[in-house]
């Protein structure tokens, strides 16, 4: 019986957050400082040269104590170290329309906006670049490279290149091909809290910069190389987050100027964004066309997929690479499908950068797969789930492009929301307007591969019980509401079989805590848990050895259980603080560490050789060793099936998705309350995106249209449908207690099932999200 | 986006504000009920001005008495009046659709009727708005809807002043040349920016309900893409009176969130009085009303979808009025 894996926990920093009494950015006060207010000056041109920033009237205000500009730091930084293309402020010229120009720091917020009018700008407007068609066509003038350092051709960021097996031949044997021309309006993360900073420059020269962000490791890099400081100088805090989704695991900008503004002040100074400010800096996901064929032989056996995806970058890389894989590889499970050809390119235009979100890079592309996955079904006549199953992957078993498949729980998935929903009885027979659809995920547990190509674990957690008896555990895993506070001390604790009240997590600050890479990636639970389980078993042994010795008997005959240990023989027990007061007597506090990094990834890859080692894991080698060969790839897959329910008004074509059966491999649920949490979360995202959510751009200036939740429309609870959600427990092999992701995969699935439903509702496809209702009505009357 | 500097003041009663009103009135001012309309509108620096008189702690305004409906009523003590339920579907369904419950707990009747025009140029931050250049309701000369256009065109999206104006209601005011009474169709004028014949120093303290509207059968019908938050892409609110045979004594269908004001219909309604109910005739009176219908391009839907959601609600209204 297990101890507390698997056991619906409340999560540990729950109580603080309701009660109103967890402290995020903006409820940070610091004892006896006076705190500078920053604002920044944003370019409202997409395109544009700066020729002359004058703020001598700004500096002069009453209140103003600093104004930083490009001047004050050129270091170029970037979340992917092969793409650095970001600067703390503009140099030279600006694009995109929100760009990042000046900031200013004052005693407060209504000085420093007064302050910014003062500023006076000249540029000279060039044309904006913003249909990525365009950027991929060759430049005539060097004024139309939107980032000068890039090595592609015209605006291109990246261009990805894959074929595996053979397309042409597979084509010949298959008895159906379907195609598409998809689109994809870009959507961002809608995460409740703004992003805040406060950077802090103190007279004994360190820096300490608190920061709403998910990946505390890569802002403390960031922040060393623009500050032109050694790491050691800085301490980054991560306070509570009011949540992430993707949105804030890159290093920004606005960072940046508060460091910049705080070290010329020697005074705290503290930026927080209006959300108009968030939606121009979130890095939400790319807008997409895809095209895609796939097709399949009669007896419903997939035979090839092509995807040819133009990605809009906007002005800066971001995750970018990443992106461009993903958009393609992504798609090689959960399905057999063995011929393949990608081409993707990411391009530069002048909006906005794109960056990670919840279920990055693989949310386009999937709806994509599986809308033409139920054409071909509707082709062959088969059934939509029939047919997924029939083409699934099996545990144990290798994709087209090297994807090492662990555990593999899609088969079961599918059955049980085809069974659960009814589907024999629904699909295809409800009257019109009523419709039923399935759609299936495929998503990575924690990149194999980290970004920072070093001999580095991904993640390091330390332990430590001192003579109280308590357990603290030491990570950097950043929490922003996901639950990974709660599942590290879940994985200690299950080890220690201690109760949980003993177990404090400290992942706040890079100064206590071990690096851990951040939470994006859904790697948390996977590598930061491995990490923790590993840590606390070291621990373990410590104690367990100080109670052989109190109790004269062997550890083998000793069980550890409910806060007491227990000899088995004589029954005889001491308590968990009497076995920790002896380990402790002659050697001070306990201390374990543990550390996660990914198996021996294949000895083709490139510098491979630097990530091998014994540091590395037991597992089975991973992974091929063409180009690009470690771009998805991932000690384990997680995968989903979900069938949606729902009715749309052919007159108004407003659509009332009535419930959801989701079914997700998660390997093992360690907390079932938190998993269905992210399930729920997910299929919220998702219905957003498929029906109304949506970044207008201005199509003659860049500019975002609808910067603010009354225009910009996310699911509103009254419209979440009811959701019966089914954890399938696979049992991943090397996960922690079996356990892989369950954060972004569930995201996957929810869209192709609406769009599915809807064809089964009114006949029509509609391939172009959002689905809003004016795109539904005007299909329906295309078709009649 | 903090709210910008201002002085607010408490006044006890109706008397009290409108003093306050004239003795502030050269620095400028603006009345605030429930400022769900009106602070959003601060924090994006639009029209901000320096003193506000907040009408909360006046009592006369607060009670809803028979057909006569306090200002100061709040939108989810509308929603849940016994006697409007029964005597007044239409204004319970139409208050009972604006913005969210939480909006409606503090948002009240006579701030609703008030409210700001709304227009996609106008309801944005300062940032957004220095980006392309404003509108002429904002600090700019050309109209961004319609660059021709003298006047602005953006629209009036109160939920309730549609069905009010279908029943003939009537506004009571009170300023500093003392207590009027208006109609609510003459009230609403075609410009955007001046909006309605108010003198700057008037409150509205009452809403005045015929009483034969307890006769009447009323609805109303509202398209958003969200069932909450969303203010109206258009709406359409009805009044009918059938008589015993089913034929139309009289009909009032007024668009909401279409125009600048209210937008009456009475030239294609009353050439049905008099004439029996049918399915056919619904058909007739939705079409035409739709053919007329004439958005502008200034809300986040197409111009094409809202025209054709007028006929839409029409004929599901009246065939939902008709059909009991
Ligand atoms: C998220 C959101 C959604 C919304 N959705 C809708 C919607 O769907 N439909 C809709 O109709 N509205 C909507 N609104 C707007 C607003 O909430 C309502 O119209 C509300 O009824 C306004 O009332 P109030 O008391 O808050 O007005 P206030 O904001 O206080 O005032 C509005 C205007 O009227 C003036 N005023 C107020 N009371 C008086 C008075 N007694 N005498 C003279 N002048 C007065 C004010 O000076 C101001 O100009 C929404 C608002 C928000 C924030």
């Amino acid at each position: 019986m297990s101890h507390t894996v698997g056991k619906k926990t409340p999560l540990v920093d729950g109580a603080q957050k309701v009660t109103g009494r967890a402290v995020y950015i903006d409820d940070i006060v610091l004892p006896g400082k006076v705190m500078l207010i920053g604002k920044i000056l944003r370019s409202p041109f997409a395109h544009a040269k700066i020729k002359k920033i004058d703020y001598s009237k700004a500096k002069k205000l009453k209140g103003v104590y600093a104004i930083a500009t490009a001047e004050d730091s050129d270091n170029r930084f970037g979340v992917l170290p092969i793409t650095k293309d970001e600067t703390a402020f503009a140099i030279d010229k600006v694009t995109f329309i929100g760009d990042q120009i000046a900031a200013v720091a004052a005693t407060d917020e209504e000085t420093a906006i007064k302050a910014l009018d003062l500023i006076q700008v000249e540029y000279e407007e060039l044309p904006p670049i913003l249909k990525p068609e365009k950027s991929l066509a060759p430049i005539s003038h060097p004024d139309q490279k939107i980032q000068p350092w890039s090595k592609y051709e015209g605006n291109i960021f990246k261009t990805v290149n894959q074929s595996f097996g053979n397309v042409e031949k597979a084509l010949k044997k298959s008895s159906v091909v379907k195609n598409g021309k998809f689109s994809f309006n870009g959507v961002t993360h809608a995460f409740t809290e703004p992003m805040g900073v406060i950077a802090s420059y103190g007279s004994d020269k360190k820096l300490t910069v608190w920061s709403s962000t998910q990946v505390p490791h890569y802002l403390h890099r960031a922040l060393a190389e623009v500050m032109e400081m050694p790491m050691h100088r800085i301490k980054v805090i991560r306070p509570y987050v009011g949540g992430g989704f993707g949105g804030k695991s890159d290093p920004f900008p606005h960072e940046m100027a508060a460091a910049i503004l705080s070290k010329k002040t020697g005074k705290p100074v503290k930026i927080l964004f209006d959300r108009d400010e968030v939606f121009i800096s979130n890095h939400g996901r790319h807008p997409t066309k895809t095209e895609m064929q796939m097709s399949a032989t009669k007896d419903g056996e997939f035979t090839s997929l092509e995807i040819d995806a133009l990605i809009d970058g906007g002005a800066w890389g971001s995750f970018g690479v990443i992106t461009t894989y993903y958009n393609g590889v992504l798609s090689l499970g959960p399905y057999k499908i063995k011929n393949f050809n990608y081409n993707g390119n990411r391009v530069y235009t002048n909006k906005p950068a794109s960056g990670a979100m919840r279920g990055h890079g693989a949310v386009n592309s999937r709806f994509a797969v599986e809308t033409l996955i139920d054409e071909i079904a509707e082709d062959i006549d088969f059934d939509p789930c029939d047919l997924r199953i029939q083409n699934a992957y099996e545990p144990n078993s290798t994709t087209a492009n090297g994807f090492r498949i662990t555990s593999c729980g899609i088969k079961e998935c599918i059955e049980k929301v085809k069974i659960a929903s009814g589907w024999d009885k629904k699909f295809k027979q409800m009257p019109y307007g009523k419709g039923i659809g399935i759609g299936c995920g495929f998503y990575i547990s924690g990149s194999a591969l980290p970004i920072n190509w070093e001999r580095m674990p991904q993640s390091t957690v330390h332990v430590k019980i001192d003579f109280d008896g308590g357990v603290t555990v030491h990570s950097l895993a950043a929490e922003i509401g996901q639950g990974s506070d709660t599942v590290l001390a879940q994985c200690v604790g299950e080890v220690l079989k201690c109760d949980m009240s003993r177990i404090r997590i400290y992942s706040k600050n890079t100064d206590t805590a071990p690096i851990d890479l951040g939470s994006y990636s859904s790697r948390v639970t996977f590598m930061a848990g491995l990490a923790a389980k590993r840590a606390a078993e070291k621990i373990k042994k410590q104690i367990l050895n100080a109670a052989s010795k109190i109790m004269a008997s062997p550890i083998e005959n000793l069980e550890l259980k409910n806060d007491r240990i227990t000899e088995l023989k004589t029954k005889s027990s001491i308590s968990f603080n009497e076995a920790v007061r002896e380990a402790l007597h002659d050697s001070g506090a306990l201390h374990g560490k543990g550390h996660y990094q990914a198996p021996n990834l294949n000895p083709g890859l490139p510098r491979v050789d630097e990530l091998r080692g014994k540091e590395s894991e037991k597992g089975a080698p991973m992974g091929g060793s063409h180009k690009g060969a470690a771009a998805g790839l991932s000690p384990s897959y997680s995968m989903g099936a979900y069938v949606c329910q729902l009715e749309v008004d052919a007159e108004t074509g407003l659509v009332n998705v009535e419930k959801v059966w989701a079914a997700h491999d998660c390997g093992k649920a360690l907390n079932p309350l938190a998993v269905e949490g992210q399930i729920e979360g997910c299929i919220h995202m998702g219905l957003g995106q498929a029906l109304m959510e949506s970044f207008d751009y201005n199509r003659n200036t860049g500019r975002i249209e609808n910067p603010n939740f009354l225009d910009y429309r996310c699911i509103p609870p009254t419209m979440m449908p009811d959701v019966d959600v089914f954890m399938i427990e696979s049992g991943d092999p090397e996960g922690p207690f079996g356990a892989k992701e369950a954060g972004e995969g569930p995201i996957l699935p929810i869209l192709p099932a609406v769009a599915n439903a809807i064809y089964d509702a009114v006949g029509i496809r509609l391939r172009n999200l959002p689905m809003t209702p004016e795109k539904i009505i005007s299909a329906i009357a295309k078709k009649k | 986006m903090i709210l910008p500097p201002f002085e607010l003041h408490n006044p006890n009663s109706i008397k009290e504000a409108i003093e306050i009103s004239q003795k502030v009135k050269n620095e400028g001012f603006d009345y605030v009920s429930g400022g769900t309309d009106l602070l959003q509108n601060y924090k994006n620096r639009l029209n901000v001005k320096p003193h506000l008189i907040s009408l909360k702690n006046i009592k006369e305004t607060r009670s809803i008495q028979n057909f006569n409906i306090g200002a100061m009523v709040t939108l989810d003590e509308i929603s849940k009046n016994k006697t409007l339920q029964k005597d007044f579907t239409g204004l319970v369904e139409a208050c009972s659709q604006v913005g969210s419950i939480l909006v409606r707990k503090t948002a009240t009747i006579g701030g609703n009727v008030l409210i700001d025009n709304r227009c996609y140029f106008y309801n944005q931050t300062p940032f957004w708005r220095t980006s392309l250049g404003a509108c002429l309701k904002a600090e700019s000369d050309t109209c961004r809807v319609i660059p021709q256009k003298e006047y602005c065109v953006a629209t009036f999206s109160s939920d309730s002043a549609p069905m009010l104006v279908a029943v003939d209601a009537k506004y009571e005011l009170e300023g500093k040349n003392g207590k009027r009474i208006v109609e609510s169709s003459d009230f609403y004028t075609h410009d955007g920016i001046k909006r309605n014949f108010k003198d700057e120093s008037e409150i509205i303290t009452k809403i005045k309900i015929p009483k034969t509207t307890a006769n009447l059968k009323t609805g109303y019908e509202k398209i958003r893409v969200r069932d909450t938050f969303d203010y109206p892409l258009v709406s359409v609110a009805a009044a009918l009176k059938i008589d015993k045979d089913k034929k139309i004594e009289n009909i009032n269908i007024v668009l909401g969130a279409i125009g600048t004001y209210p937008i009456k219909n009475e030239d294609t309604t009353d050439l049905f009085k008099g004439e029996k109910i049918s399915n056919s005739m619904i058909k007739e009176i939705s079409e035409k009303i739709q053919k007329k219908a004439q958005p502008y391009n200034n809300l986040t839907m197409p111009v094409s979808y809202r025209k054709k959601m007028v006929g839409v609600l029409c004929k599901r209204l009246l065939t939902r009025l008709t059909d009991s």
